[in-house]
């Protein structure tokens, strides 16, 4: 007993460890939690403000003196995270200076190794993308694989890693890397999805939008456009919110969707409303509104945003910004006014359309250059020009080819893939009626079986019956033989001998007279009783009137018999019905306890009928049948049999009647 | 007179042809078989032919029928161990004239000899004891009613109706009836209506 109750505790540790440990590791799979920042001091939370940045001219000075403070009192590790406060807004706010950039570098070859590594990942960044803004993709990748390095342990490293793999993403999509860019983005929505971050996940299904732009996968990149946008207003960033709205237009216009126009002016009008204060979406939108006012020929309207936006270009002095905006001013001059035009702008821009591959803008563009040129008698260039323009058609047509490529491509694998589904169906059902066929057959097969094994079962019984029944009758005759030729034996032989004995006796007296007659008389009556008389010559009716006579004077026994029958049944036949009233009789004698009995033998058209009936006590068939004491029945019914008929015994206390059918050849 | 004697037993045959000399026939020819016995016939053509009923070939039946075919004048006598009532009739049914026992034969076959020669028939006053067995100790009154009539006396006395006595019986009715006045003649009861049941009653107290 004791063994068992310390089994049992032990048992129930174990279930109790065993729940906490799987608690713990639903801990280790969900997100991890934000945690509260601690409060900051002012300085700062002033740094961190972007109003600060945008508006003081102090910014930087109380920002160099902070750092420096810090740095003098070794306070590496707050140095390090002022540097990380500020670093990240200028990546927001497109400023790559380079006092900032010796301060990063310094602080890189120095002070680094003095602060723990998650720290310091701000500085990887900043070069990321100072590279990337300045068009050095692969540097810029570079620095972007160096954060995703970090190990995952909490909540800041995997918001790190995210960005980073969101930021890396980015970058390979600009270079046209779109497997990498997949690749990435995929890790990035991964982490972030580990955090919970709204809008790390909403930034992430942005890239997914440009990306499948590029791959012309159009559902797809409508999709992840739509899924960003849900993100940003989620976790409440307008601006992140409106980026990805400009997005979405982006995408609808890179596939020319016919709802573009009505989505520019609705997003257009939505921001105007909201009064959110950024240059950058307001030169995005803008662009985006000039362009599509130049197709509807609204050049003054045109010219009128365009001049307003050219300020924000300015004070924004972000290169992918003021490129954005070259690009649609150019566009702007190309269609309004292509001689006169300031071909510098165009020119300026060529550089990015071609990396961007905007191969219509393209053509545009170089064909007001060669209208100028030719204008100018300036044929070198024009022919110049043409080149590039033919270039640029050519690739408009791989261009188009290319989507179109892509669109049967696509189609193509669809069919293919429904094609294969409905050949696997069909193989599925052709599959099914086999075996369904091969089963019903099989069973079908098995029934046939069966049915013929009990059809030959059936005969076989058949047989034995029919032999059964041949035996039978055989055996009766060869009984009937047997007795007719004793009794033939003992009537004419015996008897015969003995008459003479008597008369050739010498002393003849009375009694021996008497008795030798006597014997003589005995011998008769065995014989009669084994044979009836000359069977075959006296025939059926009459041998049946002598038994009945002889049985009403022996037994003092009345029986009445009506026989209407001439011969139609063979003597063997006729001789069996004999013996079948006989025993009948017979029994009713012995046991009936009846008045008087009678039989009556009666043909028909189809058959004979025989019947023996008396008014005795009766007796219980079935079971006389089935018990020992019952060979005089079976008797009756076997004979019956024999002959080609049936017998019928009912038997009640009011008396009994037993009839037998046969029917007539 | 010309006899011709047919039996397959040689002691009888002898027997028998002795007895017919004795008489003073003669005895033209003898055979032991049915056949030969047929043909002797035809060939002989004798008065009277004393034959055995069972012989090998064809038995006495058998001449008998064949006689009566042909229509010849000869006349059958049979001479058998045979005492069934039924085999008489069925020679009745062929013409024959004389029917002896064979253990009466010493008693018999003169008397049947002289009666037949005469052209009339003889049957053995032996062979209607045969039937006859139970004589029943009762009065002698009982002893000439059949079995039938007797019986129907009994239920008379348990005062069944004569419907019942028919059902009980399995004749119909108008059988009963019949037996019943018969058997009031034979009683020499008066004809009037509860003559049987009261006589019936009467001597069933005995």
């Amino acid at each position: 007993m004791f063994k068992t109750n310390y089994l049992f505790r032990a048992f129930l540790v174990a279930i109790v460890l065993f729940v906490f440990s799987c608690q713990k590791n639903e801990n280790k799979e969900v997100v991890f939690q934000k945690e509260v920042p601690v409060n900051e001091d002012a300085t700062k939370v002033w740094l961190r403000s972007n109003d600060s940045y945008q508006n003081s001219k102090h910014y930087f000075t109380v920002f160099y003196k902070y750092y420096n403070n810090k740095i003098k009192e070794k306070k590496y590790l707050e140095a390090a995270e002022i540097l990380d406060v500020i670093s990240t807004k200028l990546v927001f706010f497109y400023d790559f200076n380079k006092p900032f950039l010796t301060t990063i570098k310094t602080f890189d070859s120095c002070y680094r190794n003095k602060v723990p590594v998650l720290k310091t990942t701000f500085i990887e960044n900043y070069y990321a993308n100072y590279y990337y803004d300045k068009g050095n993709f692969k540097k810029s990748c570079d620095c972007f694989k160096k954060i995703t390095l970090l190990e995952p342990n909490d909540y800041k490293s995997c918001k790190k890693i995210a960005r980073a793999n969101y930021e890396l993403a980015y970058v390979y999509y600009g270079m046209g890397r779109q497997n990498l860019s997949l690749q990435a983005n995929h890790r990035a929505l991964k982490y972030y999805t580990k955090i919970n971050d709204l809008e790390g996940l909403g930034s992430v299904y942005s890239n997914y939008t440009d990306i499948y732009r590029t791959m012309h996968d159009k559902r797809k990149a409508i999709e992840y456009s739509n899924a960003a946008i849900k993100c940003f207003v989620k976790s409440k960033n307008t601006y992140d919110t409106y980026m990805s709205l400009y997005n979405k237009i982006c995408t609808y216009d890179d596939f020319s969707d016919v709802k573009t126009a009505m989505l520019i002016d609705s997003v257009l009008k939505a921001f105007n409303k909201s009064k959110f204060d950024s240059a950058v979406l307001k030169i995005a939108f803008s662009d985006f509104k000039v362009l599509y006012l130049l197709r509807e020929e609204k050049f003054d309207v045109a010219r009128k945003i365009l001049d307003s936006v050219q300020p924000l270009v300015k004070k924004v002095n972000s290169t992918n910004w003021t490129q954005d905006y070259e690009v649609t001013l150019a566009e702007y001059v190309a269609v309004t006014s292509p001689k006169n035009a300031d071909i510098n702008n165009i020119k300026r821009a060529i550089p990015l359309l071609k990396t961007n591959k905007q191969y219509e803008k393209l053509s545009l563009f170089y064909s007001v250059l060669k209208k100028q040129a030719v204008h100018n008698n300036d044929f070198k260039n024009a022919l110049a020009y043409e080149e590039e323009l033919s270039n640029v058609k050519d690739s408009i047509g791989n261009q188009q080819m290319i989507n179109k490529t892509a669109e049967l491509e696509a189609k193509y694998q669809i069919e293919k893939k429904e094609q294969q589904i409905a050949i696997d169906k069909k193989t599925i059902v052709n599959k099914n009626t086999t075996i369904a066929l091969l089963a019903s057959l099989f069973v079908g097969f098995v029934l046939v079986l069966i049915i013929y094994l009990i059809g030959q079962k059936q005969k076989k019984l058949h047989l034995e019956k029919q032999n059964t029944q041949l035996y039978t009758k055989q055996l009766l005759e060869k009984t009937e033989e047997e007795r007719k030729r004793i009794a033939s034996d003992l009537h004419d032989s015996v008897s015969h001998e003995l008459l003479s004995l008597k008369n050739s006796l010498e002393e003849k007296t009375q009694a021996t007279n008497q008795k030798i007659d006597e014997i003589i008389n005995d011998i008769r009556s065995i014989s009669r009783n084994l044979h009836p008389i000359m069977f075959d010559k006296i025939g059926l009716k009459e041998s049946i009137n002598q038994m009945v006579e002889r049985a009403e004077s022996v037994n003092n026994f009345m029986v009445t018999a009506e026989i209407n029958y001439e011969k139609v049944l063979s003597s063997s036949d006729e001789l069996q019905i004999y013996r079948i009233v006989q025993e009948a009789l017979s029994n009713i004698i012995k046991y009936a306890d009846a008045i008087a009995a009678k039989i009556s033998i009666t043909e028909n058209e189809n058959n004979i009928i025989i019947e023996i009936k008396d008014n005795g006590k009766g007796f219980n068939v079935e079971e006389t049948l089935n018990s020992k004491s019952s060979f005089g029945l079976h008797n009756i019914i076997e004979r019956s049999r024999a002959i080609g008929g049936h017998a019928n015994i009912i038997s009640n206390v009011k008396g009994t009647i037993i009839t037998i059918e046969i029917k007539k050849a | 007179m010309r006899i011709l004697i047919a039996d397959d037993h040689p002691f009888t045959l002898s027997g028998t042809k002795s007895f017919v000399e004795s008489y003073g026939y003669r005895v033209e020819d003898t055979c032991s078989n049915g056949i030969s016995a047929l043909n002797l016939i035809k060939l002989h053509l004798p008065d009277i032919a004393i034959l055995d009923i069972n012989m090998p070939g064809l038995d006495g039946l058998d001449v008998a029928k064949a006689i009566q075919e042909s229509k010849l004048k000869t006349k059958i006598i049979l001479l058998t161990m045979h005492k069934e009532m039924t085999i008489y009739k069925k020679a009745k049914e062929y013409g024959v004239y004389g029917y002896i026992l064979k253990e009466h034969a010493q008693t018999e076959l003169e008397k049947c000899l002289q009666q037949v020669k005469k052209g009339h028939e003889y049957i053995s006053i032996f062979l209607k004891d045969d039937l006859i067995k139970d004589t029943p100790n009762d009065t002698n009154e009982l002893a000439n009613l059949t079995l039938s009539e007797r019986k129907i006396i009994e239920l008379i006395t348990q005062q069944k109706t004569t419907k019942q006595i028919a059902e009980l019986l399995f004749l119909s009715e108008k059988t009963v009836e019949g037996h019943r006045s018969k058997i009031i003649d034979k009683l020499g009861l008066p004809k009037e209506k509860n003559t049987l049941l009261i006589w019936a009653m009467q001597n069933s107290k005995k």
